[in-house]
This record gives C-alpha cells, sequence and structure tokens, in this order.
C-alpha cells in the first residue's frame, strides 16, 4: 500500500518505519527536516518537509495516488485539519487521525472523520489491566 | 451582540477595544494568564484563561449563549478548529477567523468557516496598492472576495468630463456610490456632472474593475 504518514512524532516515526519494513511504500511529512531525521538511515522510503496540512505539500507526497494518509502529529488541530483536508480536497476515503483530546476526538468521530483517540485507549488498557481476572 | 473573542494577541486585543466601545457583549479567552490579567484591568468584560480549542473553556465563555465568534490565535489549525467546534457543537451562526498564511485561505472556506479573514492577504494588497503609484485602488474586498470597493482619480483627459452622470454607461455588475471633489462628497445622481480631478469610488463584482476603469479612461 501507499501510506503517507504526516508527523515524526514517536508515533509517526514508529508506525513508519514498521509500515516501510513491511514492504509498504512510505512517504512521511513533518514541518521541521531534523524531525525527519529520527527515521534513521536504514528508513528507504521517501520524506518531504513542509506543514502537512497544506494542499501542494500533501500533493508533493503523493496524495492523489495514496491508499492510506495517516495524520499523527503532535499537535490534535493539525492532524484534524489534515484528515478533513485529506479527505474533502483530495477525496481520500482512508484517513485517520490521532487526538489526544478525548472531547475533540468524540465531536470529529460524529463529523466523520475516523479517530484514535490517544487518551481513551489508555485508559481503556490501564483499566482493562486493573480489573483483570487473575 | 455577545461576542466571544479567542486570542489575545494584537488583533484580539485590540477587536475587544473596538466592539467593547461598540457596546457589544464580549467575552475573550487566551492561554496567557498575564495577558488576561493585564486586559482584565483595561476592560470590564469576561475574560477567560484557558485554551480555546477546548470545548469546555468555550462553555466557560458562555459560548450556549453566543451570536457570533471570533478565532484570531496566530495558529490556523486553531482557529479552524475553534470555528468547527463553535458551529458542530455549539450551532454558532457566524465563524470569523483570522487566517495567518493566506495560502490556507482555501482551506478555512472548505472546511465551513463562514468569514475567513486573511490578514497577511489584505495588509499586502494594501502595501502593493500604495507602492504601484497607481491611481486605482481596490479600497475593501467583501463577500468573500465576490465584490470590490474601488477609486481611482478621473485622469483630466478622459472622454467622460463635462458628462452627466446618466450618459455614462458602466459595466453591467457595478454601480457608481460617491464622487469626491477636494472636501466635498457628492452622491452621484443622474445629473451629476463628472470635472477633471474628480475622484470616482464604485462597487464592483470581482473581475470587473478594469472594464469600469476602462470606461473612464481615455482611449489608448
Amino acid at each position: 500500500m501507499y501510506i503517507i504518514v504526516v508527523g515524526c512524532s514517536r508515533v509517526g516515526v514508529t508506525i513508519a518505519q514498521s509500515l516501510e519494513s513491511e514492504g509498504h511504500s512510505v512517504v512521511v511529512v513533518d514541518r521541521s527536516r531534523e524531525n525527519l531525521q529520527k527515521l534513521g538511515r536504514s528508513f528507504s522510503g521517501i520524506t518531504v518537509v513542509g506543514n502537512g496540512f497544506a494542499p501542494e505539500v500533501l500533493k508533493e507526497a503523493g496524495i492523489e495516488r495514496a491508499d492510506v494518509l495517516l495524520a499523527v502529529t503532535d499537535s490534535d488541530n493539525a492532524n484534524i485539519v489534515c484528515a478533513q483536508v485529506a479527505q474533502k480536497l483530495f477525496n481520500l476515503k482512508r484517513v485517520f487521525a490521532r487526538i489526544y483530546d478525548p472531547a475533540r476526538a468524540a465531536t470529529y468521530q460524529k463529523m466523520g472523520v475516523e479517530i484514535i483517540s490517544e487518551t481513551q485507549l489508555v485508559v481503556d488498557a490501564l483499566k482493562e489491566k486493573v480489573f483483570a481476572k487473575g | 451582540m455577545y461576542v466571544i473573542i479567542v486570542g489575545a494577541g494584537n488583533v484580539g486585543h485590540y477587536l475587544a477595544h473596538r466592539l467593547f466601545g461598540d457596546k457589544h457583549m464580549i467575552a475573550l479567552v487566551e492561554k496567557d494568564r498575564a495577558m488576561c490579567d493585564l486586559i482584565g484591568q483595561e476592560l470590564d468584560i469576561l475574560v477567560v484563561n484557558g485554551d480555546g480549542c477546548e470545548i469546555s473553556t468555550l462553555q466557560a465563555a458562555g459560548i450556549e449563549r453566543a451570536d457570533v465568534l471570533a478565532a484570531v490565535t496566530g495558529s490556523d489549525e486553531d482557529n479552524l478548529v475553534i470555528c468547527q467546534l463553535a458551529k458542530e457543537v455549539f450551532h454558532i451562526d457566524r465563524t470569523v477567523a483570522r487566517v495567518n498564511d493566506s495560502r490556507n485561505e482555501h482551506i478555512f472556506n472548505e472546511l465551513g468557516v463562514d468569514v475567513p479573514i486573511d490578514s497577511t492577504g489584505i495588509l499586502a494588497r494594501v502595501i502593493e496598492e500604495e507602492v504601484s503609484l497607481s491611481d486605482f485602488v481596490n479600497l475593501v474586498t467583501f463577500r468573500k472576495g465576490k465584490l470590490a470597493l474601488v477609486r481611482f482619480d478621473l485622469p483630466a483627459d478622459s472622454p467622460i468630463i463635462s458628462k452627466k452622470v446618466s450618459e455614462v454607461t458602466l459595466p453591467v455588475e457595478s454601480v457608481l456610490v460617491a464622487i469626491v471633489r477636494g472636501d466635498s462628497v457628492f452622491i452621484p445622481r443622474g445629473d451629476t456632472v463628472f470635472k477633471p480631478q474628480d475622484e470616482v469610488v464604485a462597487l464592483t463584482r470581482i473581475g470587473e474593475e478594469s472594464a469600469v476603469l476602462q470606461t473612464f479612461l481615455p482611449e489608448m
């Protein structure tokens, strides 16, 4: 698959490396060249420096032929805007945004943006540990 | 009207002063506590110290009874999300956002902000007009850039000098608004006569500006 990862955060680096090692075509977009260096020498995918919700940057990242976009910067709002630009301006169907704030996550889920609610995931995982039978 | 302003930088701060003077009810939301304290001392308005992107902060600012929300922070993604939350969660009819990077204006329109204001673009246009030494100035653009109010000096050799307004045919999508002559302003009527050195103000659909100007310029 052709996958665009917007945001070279910890999550961005980890998922980009992992997807690439599984044989997918991965493009990583970040505002900072320095952040992109965190991918390491072994990463052979493409990197694009720029604002991840700017249409011309997404075009440069090949959004018109992408299968999936993951918006995983450390900023909820940048992820929200990026996901909507990918959906509405480029008609990309499979778009996922990482959001920390559970309230915003719930709102945008209702508005049709596929959300990974990071806080909720951790809370659920913790509760499962706490109440695990054993 | 009850107006919520998010962001108390230069724009938000000044806007709060202006709207307060116009007797609107205002709530100001700002992340920086010191700035909140300063404005709280200057103006008798509700100042909320918090992140305007959080629903609970907007509620503290009384968004349930607000008529308008203006998001004027220095971050485009924040302004966009604040406006979307105001519309989707609180059904605010009119959201106004400052666009910091002109290239993002299109995104604001696409993502449902009612009135995106491209401050950099506006400033750049004004400066461009001032430095281009042109007699033709686009004073203001409104209705999302569909209409413009323009002004220009009537050249001494214009073919319409000494003609009446009723004798001049303007392009279909434009109207004459005012004629400035020295210190006097005339609202043009059919029998108003154009004189040399008149300053003409017209309202026109964007794209028709040059056609308007052609009417008044000498034939090449």
